[in-house]
């Protein structure tokens, strides 16, 4: 591929990851922009912004492409900061129309006479200045995250560049950067929509009642929109390392990998959204319930496994004239599953999953935070393991383990040897299994060899040659020669297959396994023949 | 980035923990989700790839070696992208390296090909190829995948020596002779009128019957080459000048000699005190006396391969090995110097039924008082500076 080709492809995928990036920006931002309106709306339950809902999405897409045309410094015509000035202008001038609209034109008629004589007080009333503000943040958040998108393109440079000295790419630095200001935000996001779930009318009396959370739809949608940003920006930072080395890369592979993290994100979010994310019946509750249903298993269990020795103790009472000990099977009683802490309406069996798999989840997620962070300091982890407190902990659970993995070893090894008599009470004898299961087809050509040559042995030894322990193939073909001298090459040739196939490694193949069927038929009618010449006598 | 994560993840869950909202395990789950998913997949998708390399393992100098790649994934999951590297010689392929992106979708397969130049001879390592991928969200490590490397043999130059002439005292071969004494019964050349003193079983009857004379036949002398080339590849005995030149000459001028015997259907041998790279640099074992195309192919295998890195003295060598050859046999020594002591033990040789012939390779100082110890002793002595000096024995 020649480098202009390359920079062609480069420059493709580019395109179509930048743009697919900036879509999700004005995803993020709205999201971003409708949570700023929920909350505000909480704060004062009378301001109605719901309208500010697509100007969000407006607004951030006006920043892009504002953004995009004022990168060409040299095409305009005054300094980037006039047309800024003149872009606000322009956006309050609309944000102030569509208030009117919304608010009707008497409203505008009203305020009209007002502004000759306080303009900023009129003008600025505390609604629009409510909507700018959140313009304002939507508009700038949006610009912020342009710049960097801008910063982790030019792919085609990155393909000169690998010849230049001094020229070095930091696109993952900036990924770093982005990731965190998403997180930051998407942070406040919850937070915020989270505190306003309080009722505030019912703190002052000191008394905490947390409302039901509404809506939450465009939260979620922003993270997932920010995660794929963040594919994306991974999939730039890739392809500048690509670009340096000036690695050949192919067309769709930008196409593919919307394709694939689209997929990949609906995939978790529609398991995120079966995952239970209450935690109603609390954990000690829950693992209480646990560790009550799997005594009562391990009792059955034990009394499965005691009742023939309960039995056998029976019998020999009675055999001296006593009344035998009575064994029962112990009350399989299923505790009851604890009770709810909220009010719900839901199956018990339903809280029970729901509960354990989330305190499973939970409790996982922990212990792997955990793990993963004494795996990357394990001079702090051997350290806290010889704190005296701790050190005694870890000896207890070293003894604890090694007494569980004692009886794990002698539980197995038990259950190992009942399966092994069971097996062999249940399998037929080798000789059975051997004529009745063996399919010929299903034999690999090594082992229809092997089959043959046993087949002549049990055989010979059926006609009164039989192979005697001590004998070779080789011996015992000399033996089988006396008595059968006409086929006396197959039962060599036999042998030799025989052999071949039994001490050779290399491949046996299949013409091998039906000339060794061939010998065989000559062998076996031989025999046959010389059988019924014994029995004529 | 996983740990900006994981900060956030825990901070979410201590707000979400005060503010008693549920919503945040969504966000958690989701995280979780995006890294298990992610890692999960790349992980499995990796181990889906199967990659095959398909070439002629064997080549001659000049011929361009096309290796046609194939990356298979076998499994049903997409590997959104792969970065297959194969590494190749320096000596074929500039640069060494072969570098793809791909992205494979389910049971898919991508093919490459590419050339390499033979300019060197050689035993060349292709591979290892190395693919790697990761996830598409840049939390988990990438993985990475390694697959075997194999082979490639490119063999010496090879010129067709016509004229070449080694001398022989093995009667009842295939090779015309000039003395009588090695007058082979099987090549009947002529026939002639008997005279006195021709031996009857030299009759021939029916020529006889026919033309009413005794007739007798007259046989073609011939000779059976039996050649053992002496290759010596021990590069304190060149001169340090020149060592990496005359040692490849030298090996050039053996594949050209080998190619030259076996093509005249004679037998060949080959002992050389060069390191075999494939046996752990260990003497290259001797090849014994044969013919036939197959143990060309297995000469020129070796002379591929060989490095001229040798301890063992040519001498020493030499001593060795000719214990196990036949009589009359034709010892062809490729070397880079010839002292005083070679000449002697040369001598010995040829007492014993052997034939000598000495050849020098490379730039050597001199060489007058090798050729004068060489026609001393009647040995037949070459010196070949460069490859166009074997001019000499090409039509």
């Amino acid at each position: 591929m020649s480098r202009l080709q390359l920079k062609e492809v480069f420059r493709f995928n580019e395109y179509l990851s930048l743009t697919f990036s900036r879509i999700l920006l004005i995803v993020m931002m709205t999201c971003f922009g409708i949570a700023m309106i929920q909350v505000v709306h909480a704060f004062s339950p009378a301001w109605n912004g719901s309208f500010l809902s697509l100007a969000c999405l407006v607004i951030s897409l006006e920043a892009i492409l504002v953004q995009n045309r004022l990168r060409k410094a040299s095409d305009l015509e005054h300094s980037p900061t006039f047309y800024r000035v003149m872009e606000w202008v322009v956006i309050l001038i609309i944000l102030k129309l569509i208030l009117y609209f919304r608010l009707g034109w008497g409203t505008f008629l009203d305020e009209l006479p007002n502004w000759s004589r306080n303009f900023l007080g009129s003008f600025f009333n505390s609604e629009y200045l409510l909507a700018v503000l959140i313009m304002a943040a939507v508009w700038g958040l949006t610009l912020w995250f342009v710049s960097d998108l801008e910063e982790i393109e030019n792919d085609v440079t990155l393909v000169d560049a690998s010849d230049m000295g001094g020229f070095y790419s930091n696109r993952s630095a900036i990924r770093g950067r982005m990731a965190n200001r998403f997180l930051t935000i998407g942070f406040m996001i919850v937070f915020m929509t989270a505190l306003f779930t309080i009722d505030f009318g019912a703190l002052v009396r000191g008394i905490y009642i947390f409302n039901h959370r509404s809506g939450g739809l465009n939260i979620i949608v922003y993270f997932l929109a920010g995660m794929l940003l963040l594919s994306q920006t991974h999939f730039s930072v890739l392809r500048a390392g690509w670009a340096w080395e000036r690695i050949p890369i192919e067309p769709h592979i930008a196409r593919r990998w919307i394709v694939y993290s689209l997929v990949a994100l609906v995939l978790v979010t529609g398991i995120a959204f079966i995952l239970p994310t209450s935690y109603s019946m609390g954990l000690l509750a829950t693992m209480g319930y646990i560790f009550s249903l799997i005594f009562s298993l391990l009792s059955g269990l034990i009394f499965l496994i005691f009742t023939p020795l309960i039995m056998l103790l029976g019998w020999i009472y009675r055999l001296f004239g006593k009344n035998a000990p009575v064994a029962s099977m112990p009350e399989m009683k299923l505790p009851e599953p604890p009770k709810e802490t909220a009010g719900r309406v839901q199956p018990p069996w339903l809280e029970v999953v729901q509960s354990v798999l989330f305190w499973a989840i939970f409790l996982g997620v922990i212990g792997y935070a955990f793990y993963q962070y004494f795996k990357q300091n394990k001079d702090l982890l051997n350290k806290l393991k010889q704190a005296r407190g701790i050190k005694f902990l870890v000896q207890a659970w070293a003894w604890i383990k090694g007494r569980l993995s004692g009886f794990n070893q002698a539980v197995s090894s038990v259950i190992g040897v009942g399966v092994k008599r069971l097996r062999a009470f249940i399998v037929r004898s080798p000789a059975q299994e051997v004529w009745n299961f063996i399919n010929l087809r299903r034999l690999s050509p090594r082992q229809q060899i092997l089959f043959f040559y046993l087949a002549l042995v049990r055989r010979g030894g059926e006609t009164g040659i039989s192979r005697k322990p001590s004998q070779t193939p080789y011996e015992y073909a000399h033996t089988l020669d006396r008595s059968l001298p006409d086929v006396s090459e197959s039962v060599h040739s036999m042998t030799e297959s025989f052999i071949e196939a039994r001490y050779s490694n290399h491949l046996v193949e299949s013409k091998q396994a039906s000339q060794a069927k061939a010998y065989w038929e000559h062998i076996r009618l031989a025999l046959q023949k010389l059988r019924k010449r014994y029995k004529a006598k | 980035m996983i740990q900006e994560i994981l900060i956030f993840l825990v901070v979410l869950f201590v707000a979400a923990a005060l503010l008693r909202d549920d919503f945040a395990f969504t966000i958690l789950y989701l995280f979780a989700g995006i890294y298990i998913v992610g890692r999960w997949w790349s992980g499995h998708a990796i181990k889906a790839v199967r990659i095959l390399r398909d070439f002629t393992p064997r080549a001659f100098l000049g011929d361009d070696v096309k290796v046609h790649l194939e990356i298979k994934n076998i499994g049903i999951l997409p590997i959104p992208w792969l970065r297959v590297q194969d590494s190749l010689p320096i000596e074929l392929a500039t640069p060494g390296l072969f570098k793809r992106i791909l992205s494979i979708g389910s049971r898919g397969k991508e093919e490459f090909e590419y050339i390499l130049k033979t300019r060197k001879r050689g035993y060349y390592p292709l591979g290892p190829l190395v693919a790697s991928s990761g996830d598409l969200f840049g939390l988990g490590v990438e993985n990475r995948l390694e697959s075997g490397s194999s082979h490639l043999t490119v063999y010496p130059k090879i010129y067709i020596l016509s004229k070449l002439e080694l001398p022989s005292r093995s009667p009842m071969g295939t090779l015309r002779h000039k003395q009588p004494i090695f007058e082979d019964p099987t090549r009947v050349l002529s026939k002639r009128d008997y005279v006195a003193g021709d031996s009857l079983r030299r009759v021939d009857w029916k020529a006889t019957a026919i033309t009413g004379r005794l007739q007798v036949k007259q046989f073609e002398p011939s000779i059976a080459l039996e050649t053992a080339i002496f290759l010596n590849l021990n590069p304190e005995e060149y001169d340090l000048r020149a060592r990496f030149d005359a040692t490849e000459l030298a090996i050039i001028i053996a594949a050209s000699i080998a190619n030259q015997v076996i093509d005249q259907k004679q037998a060949l041998g080959m002992n050389t005190n060069g390191l075999d790279p494939l046996g752990n640099m260990q003497r290259f074992r001797p090849l014994p006396i044969r013919r036939g195309k197959s143990h060309l192919m297995q000469i020129l295998d070796v002379l591929a391969r060989i490095e001229a890195k040798g301890t063992l003295p040519f001498l020493d060598m030499l001593r060795q090995e000719i214990v196990h050859l036949p009589w009359g046999s034709t010892l062809v020594l490729i070397t880079g110097n010839a002292e005083e002591s070679l000449f002697d033990a040369l001598f010995q040789i040829r007492r014993s039924g052997f034939n000598a012939v000495v050849i020098l390779a490379g730039q050597i100082p001199r060489t007058q008082r090798i050729q004068q110890r060489a026609e001393y002793f009647k040995f037949p002595f070459y010196h070949v500076r460069t490859e166009f000096d074997l001019d000499m024995w090409r039509s």
